[in-house]
């Protein structure tokens, strides 16, 4: 009985679990006190628990692990599948650290439904980890959408003034998109049946094959699918209008786990499903994201400087942030330096920016406004809170030593970096200047709201009741001992992070860690992009993918190339793919020391225009599960170009 | 000895820092913070003492701090990069330049400290602005210790950090808040260009490390290999012109050049101590000491260096200019330390980094002093800082007085007897130097900007002066400012201050006590002397001899024809003795006696370049004096007739030639302009056509809602027509099957 198996599955579980204890008929748990503390509570116990994921998790090798599946319905290929990779822990371990902190911060906020709010909370953070751990579309799918409804409540039930026009206009925003998404889905699962004789997977790694079977054209329209659903999400330009009004009119909670976690479900779905399921569109669309993130980074800076309300302000922030995480995704520079760093810029500006709108929240239990023009000064009347408030402001702006900096400049160094024809010097030259502009906003707001001649508009009534009722009566240089814990955390993991960033590049980098595993198949196509004329006229593929006909016109250099990479990153099962294919067109050869097996060209290619379908899948099962040491490149021969 | 021990340089700082923060937490402890943040310093000041006379060399590494590997995991730094990973470790590395700086930021900054616990006396933020004073300690030591540029670029972002700290220290004044702010950002357009530099570095080199180790190359080893194949004219290639380029302005935007000046003046607004520390001794110096640094870059481009000494050269004298009619104390040293720093640049591009850093040696002291003693009068006058309202205090103020006279003399250069002296004139001997070998054919340039500094030498000895004799000559008359020390007269009275300024009312100006402020003032008196620079010849030799090295690389090609060659140049000045003496006309730093030193040698009005620069600007600085003197002493009605005569001479450089306004109205109006655009556009334009597509289907759900009318007729039409529509399309396209 191996008990890494149900770690994963009960990390899942923990939260709905929790969730529905809160509908349990206990009339303490109407008490919002209680509820409070329960959520607290239990929000912790979940932190704890991806604890335990992470100490059951081999960071020597963190490639995809824990992982199992649930079949559900064998005929279709429908099955729950999950487990946990170097990226994806760091997201879960965020989500389960940003919670606990969540419930700290709304305690004063959330003053009708405490039950409730909380209920959704838990519910949400149980879509996130789903969304986090799955390894088949449609669980991914599933848990993607269904954070929607969490949200759309805690928005609409427990925002601000136009609460219920922000709800409906986040969720049609972004369900809209979403459901482009599962179209391009569940078409690339279709057409995995149809070459798998009918035989349907929506397991992610399997979809991945089809990388080598969809054409151009088809990678095209699956790419921008995917976009519809992940660009809405992260926001980026021009597809970001949802978010100002979602972010401002949301309680303090909902804008933490938006900004915090739900963007993040963006560049990870482009970077999980997108990118290596459509590698090839993913090369050739890299120039155009680049340029609107570039885009987005500089006009949602400016943007934010002529805010007059601090949440708007930190909302229009994160769009212009998430940019940088784009440009990191979409740089494919030769050692992933743009990728991890877009994923450690995901992890930074989920605590920074959270610390900024649990401060912004903090301002507005007191004082019941954001309006800039009637805050400022607050370093005399509360020096804690200005201590904190600069401190993520400076993570946020990229202050070397904090978080934001070491995502800010790998992502940059990566754009720089970028292969010839997908990004370059003056993508990331464009997104430097964001560390000009992001300075002058936030120094900005800043000014504003903590130096200056103090000024407000006097402490809130509700704030007032609250402590008269003694929930939290000490005040320690203008925060509660509450407010304290909720914020500690998190400045801690700024500098920590900033300091140690290693404790989470480790686990992203290496030519067989999880980024490279993700974005291996795409840089094979950066040559073609730099080399191959069919590659330029978009018809490298004919619509019934790579075929043995198109095969004469692609570089014999080129096929090698590919399979140099593809046998270096251990990709075993798409390596042979390559292989038998090449090897009916005389391209490559191989060996392999199998009973079955002793020269692939021979068996596999003997007079026959295209390879046995069935054989073909024999092969593969028994060469993967046979031999190990199959993949070695010395077993691998290429003929010399021109030699055939 | 053990090089590890250098670790306590930025670290106790930084501890200190810590916990000078946590003194903030209880008003008790607020007094606490002051010890903790001198000590802090002193100690670290005595490590580098250590480290100074141990001859550290080498360097301690002692994490990798961001590591992105892509090769095998046996892979070490050098195989992560050739595989396109990165690998940046937090390492330090100490050679002769940097145990100088570390002298000069440790040193004056623990006086500094010292004194400033007699300034901050009674402050609300006593214990917040001791703990940015230490960190301010800490990102500048690990700014000159770094072995890599992103961990400079630490150090670098983290005294930017500090100076938006301490600048806006008194946060409730909108011109401090507005001051810092402009700091930060002025400084993070240098960083934007810096940060594009290290990317272009980065890609031309594959690492960021400077030294490099055991195993790999650093960026300066390789430079310099390449400046050796492609010799003394440096390489064409264009990205080699651009590295430079793009440092220089990371460079000039934290050392106040032109045209990212405009920061440091507004800076003012911070406490005096800071001024002192970071905006003249330290922080300002550091894109002098990145360029030092990066030299073998540098003189890679043909036109990188000439535009360093030709920005620096014209930025001096600008600078000058305008702190001719400058009615405000600070403000006057703030323009000149612009100006001075423009003099270091202009050493550092004319090949003279000895004479660049030299100068920055001698002017961290003079200037802290000068700061400190305005400081002084500044507490003394209660916040008074309008030099119009202030006269004759000489009397009051003695001490003072007497400490600042140091100063200016050190500013202005007076010969022999100061050490603003030396420097300044090996800085504009070698830049005339340069002009008359016609270096690397920018010869003109050079000739200017040698011209340009000599007229600037006059300028500073001038309005140096012209403050001095206003301050504390003439007749006694003082206007107090409007800041009361209240607390601080309380705690004072039981010291050695109480008894200073016993009898006299609190509203007059009075002498500093010796201890803590007119002692460290006094060291600080001693290092502006020829003492100060005797010190540096001393501890210079091993910075001399690697700047020999460097310069030998980029020499006039006919140099090597004469009888001494490279080896020459790398010898150490100190056994160049009886050379030395044959050809050491000008004596004192022995300089000028290095033989087969060609690019700094050649023949000016008669007589070798640098004794006759030391006639010439030693001149200049005694007449400077004597003019003032005359104006702002003597006769003070010809002043008030010379300020009427070129009134609007004087409206445009009191208002600093309008550069702020300038940039306001060019950059950050249209800036803001185009944030004002956006928000409109965001919200009609995209956020119209988002709803625009919102309203589609209820358009269209409007538009067929009467189809639903409940006739029966209605519903018969319809599917007889949808009938029809699917079979006409099957038609088509069965027909074409």
């Amino acid at each position: 009985m191996n008990i890494a198996q149900f770690v994963i599955p009960l990390q899942l579980f923990l939260p709905v679990i929790f969730a529905f204890g809160l509908l349990l008929p206990i009339p303490a748990l109407s008490r919002r006190r209680v509820a409070w503390s329960y959520s607290a509570v239990t929000s912790a116990l979940s932190f704890g628990m991806s604890l335990f994921v992470a100490s059951q998790f081999d960071w020597s090798n963190p490639v995809m692990q824990l992982q199992a599946s649930f079949v559900w319905m064998p005929s279709l290929g429908l099955e729950f599948g999950y487990g946990v990779d170097g990226i994806s822990i760091w997201l879960v371990m965020l989500t389960t650290f940003l919670m606990p902190i969540v419930v700290l911060g709304s305690l004063i906020e959330v003053d009708h439904d405490m039950r409730t709010f909380h209920f959704w909370l838990h519910i949400l953070e149980a879509a996130l980890i789903g969304t986090f751990i799955a390894t088949d579309v449609l669980m991914f799918y599933a848990c993607f959408e269904f954070t929607l409804i969490p949200l759309f409540f805690l928005i609409g039930l427990f925002g601000h003034e136009k609460k219920l026009k922000a709800a409906m206009t986040f969720f049609y925003y972004t369900f809209t998109g979403s459901v482009l998404t599962l179209a391009g889905v569940i078409y690339v699962a279709y057409r995995y049946a149809e070459i798998h004789d009918g035989r349907w997977s929506f397991q992610i790694a399997e979809l991945y094959t089809m990388a080598n079977h969809l054409s151009f054209t088809e990678q095209c329209w699956v790419m921008l699918a995917m976009l519809a659903g992940f660009a809405i999400k992260t926001p980026m330009f021009p597809f970001h209008t949802w978010l100002p009004l979602a972010h401002t009119e949301a309680p303090t909670a909902g804008s933490v786990d938006l900004a915090g976690l739900v963007l993040k479900l963006g560049p990870y779905g482009l970077l999980r499903l997108a990118i290596p399921m459509a590698p090839a569109a993913a090369i050739a669309f890299a120039p155009y994201l680049g340029a609107f993130a570039c885009v987005g980074i500089v006009y949602a800076a400016l943007v934010c400087w002529v805010q007059r309300d601090a949440k708007k302000l930190i909302a229009y922030s994160s769009v212009s942030h998430m940019g940088f995480c784009m440009i990191g995704l979409f740089a494919f520079d030769e050692g992933n330096i743009g990728a991890a760093g877009a994923i450690f810029y995901m992890l930074a500006h989920g605590l920074a920016t959270g610390g900024l709108f649990l401060c912004v929240g903090m301002l507005y239990d007191r004082f019941e406004t954001r309006d800039l023009r009637k805050l400022g000064g607050l370093a005399t009347e509360m020096p804690l809170f200005s201590f904190f408030f600069v401190l993520f402001v400076l993570a946020s702006v990229g202050l070397p030593g904090l978080n934001g900096f070491v995502g800010e400049f790998l992502t940059m160094i990566g754009t720089f970096n970028s292969p010839d024809g997908v990004l370059g010097p003056v993508f990331a030259i464009v997104a430097a200047s964001g560390v000009i502009l992001s300075a002058i906003y936030l120094l900005f707001l800043t000014g504003k709201l903590i130096w200056g001649k103090e000024k407000h508009p006097g402490y809130s009534r509700k704030y007032d009741i609250i402590h008269e009722h003694g929930v939290d009566p000490t005040h320690v240089h203008g925060l509660s001992r509450r407010e304290i814990a909720t914020l500690t955390p998190l400045a801690v993991m700024c500098v920590v992070l900033g300091v140690f960033p290693g404790i989470v590049l480790n686990s992203l980098e290496g030519k067989n860690g999880p980024v490279e595993q993700m974005l291996a198949q795409a840089k094979t196509y950066i040559d073609y992009d730099a080399n191959a004329v069919a590659w330029e006229q978009g018809e490298l593929f004919d619509d019934d993918g790579l075929s043995a006909s198109d095969a004469d016109q692609e570089p014999v250099e080129l096929v090698q190339q590919k399979v140099r990479r593809l046998v270096e990153s251990d990709q075993r099962e798409e390596t042979l793919d390559l292989l038998i294919t090449e090897a009916t067109r005389g391209n490559v050869e191989y060996r392999v020391e199998s009973s079955l097996v002793t020269t692939g060209r021979r068996q596999v290619g003997s007079g026959e225009d295209e390879p046995d379908l069935a054989e073909r899948n024999r092969l593969l099962d028994s060469f993967v599960s046979e031999t190990p040491a199959f993949l070695s490149l010395e077993r691998v021969n290429f003929p010399k170009t021109g030699a055939e | 000895m053990n090089l590890n021990v250098a670790i306590l340089v930025p670290l106790l700082p930084l501890i200190g820092a810590a916990l000078c923060a946590v003194c903030c937490w209880k008003h008790a402890w607020a007094k606490a913070s002051y010890p903790i943040c001198a000590a802090s310093i002193g100690l670290s000041f005595v490590v580098t003492l250590l480290l100074t006379l141990g001859g550290a060399d080498g360097a301690v590494q002692l994490y990798e701090w961001i590591g992105i590997a892509h090769g095998t995991p046996a892979d070490d730094a050098a195989g992560a990069a050739a595989s396109g990973g990165i690998s940046i470790a937090v390492r330090y590395f100490f050679d002769p330049l940097t145990l100088l700086m570390l002298f000069v930021v440790t040193g004056v900054g623990s006086m500094i400290a010292v004194y400033a616990g007699g300034y901050m006396q009674g402050d609300e933020g006593f214990p917040r602005f001791f703990a940015g004073v230490a960190l301010f300690i800490f990102a500048m030591t690990t700014l000159v210790m770094a072995d890599n540029l992103v961990l400079l670029f630490l150090g670098w972002e983290g005294v930017g950090l500090c100076s938006y700290l301490l600048i806006g220290h008194y946060f409730q004044k909108d011109y401090a808040v507005a001051a810092a702010k402009k700091a930060f950002i002025v400084n993070r357009v240098g960083d934007f260009c810096l940060l594009i530099g290290l990317f272009l570095l980065f890609d031309k080199y594959g690492t960021l490390s400077l030294h490099g180790t055991e195993t790999t190359k650093g960026i300066l080893q390789a430079a310099t290999d390449s400046l050796k194949a492609t010799g003394g004219t440096g390489s064409g290639d264009a990205i080699d012109t651009w590295i430079p380029m793009l440092l220089m302005a990371g460079a000039f935007g934290k050392s106040a050049q032109f045209p990212l000046y405009v920061w440091l003046p507004d800076a003012m607004a911070g406490p005096t101590p800071v001024s002192a520390l970071v905006h003249a001794a330290t922080m300002v110096t550091s894109g002098v000491y990145l360029i030092v640094r990066m030299l073998p870059v540098f003189q890679l481009s043909p036109c990188a260096l000439v535009t360093v000494a030709a920005i620096g050269g014209f930025t001096a004298l600008l600078a000058a200019t305008i702190a001719l009619c400058s009615n405000d104390l600070k403000g006057v040293f703030a323009y000149s330390t612009v100006s001075q720093l423009g003099y270091m640049f202009v050493g550092v591009g004319a090949v003279s980094s000895y004479g660049a850093v030299q100068h920055l040696y001698t002017h961290a002291f003079f200037k802290a002093l000068l700061f400190l003693t305005a400081g002084s009068v500044m507490h003394a006058m209660a916040g008074q800082l309008d030099t119009r309202k202030m006269s004759g205090l000489l009397t009051r103020m003695p001490v003072t007085g007497g400490l600042m006279f140091v100063g200016c003399l050190a500013l202005a250069g007076l010969p022999v007897i100061t050490a603003g002296f030396w420097s300044k004139d090996m800085i504009l001997a070698d830049a005339m130097a340069a002009g008359l070998n016609d270096w690397r054919g920018y010869g003109w340039l050079y000739l200017i900007i040698a011209w340009a500094g000599i007229a600037t030498a006059l300028l500073t000895a001038f309005y140096t002066f012209r403050l001095w004799f206003t301050v504390f000559t003439g007749e006694e008359r003082f206007e107090m400012g409007d800041e009361h020390h209240h607390e601080e007269h309380e705690a004072d009275d039981a010291h050695a201050e109480g008894r200073s300024h016993g009898g006299l009312p609190h509203d007059a100006p009075h002498e500093m006590p010796w201890w803590p402020m007119n002692l460290p003032l006094a060291v600080l008196a001693i290092g502006s002397t020829v003492a100060g620079v005797a010190l540096f010849w001393g501890m210079g030799d091993g910075f001399k001899n690697d700047h020999y090295e460097a310069i030998a690389l980029v020499e006039p090609h006919d140099a090597h024809a004469h009888g001494n060659g490279h080896a020459d140049h790398a010898e150490p000045h100190g056994k160049a003795g009886p050379a030395d003496e044959a050809n050491g006309a000008g004596g004192g730093d022995g300089y000028h006696g290095e033989p087969g030193h060609h690019l700094h040698h050649a023949t000016f009005l008669g007589g070798d370049v640098h004794t006759t620069m030391m006639y010439v600007s030693g001149l200049l600085a005694i007449v400077g004096i004597a003019l003032a003197a005359y104006f702002h002493w003597l006769n003070r009605g010809a002043r008030d007739a010379a300020a009427k005569a070129f009134a609007p001479v004087v409206r445009v450089l009191q208002n600093k030639y309008y550069v702020d306004e300038f940039y306001d109205a060019v950059i950050v109006q249209p800036l803001r302009l185009a944030g004002q655009v956006f928000y409109l556009v965001d919200a009609l334009l995209i956020d119209g056509i988002v709803k625009l597509i919102g309203w589609a289907p209820r358009l269209l759900g409007t538009g067929i809602r009467p189809a639903q009318s409940g006739r029966l007729q209605g519903y018969g039409l319809g599917m007889a027509l949808g009938v029809a529509l699917l079979a006409l399309l099957g038609l088509i396209v069965w027909g074409r099957m």
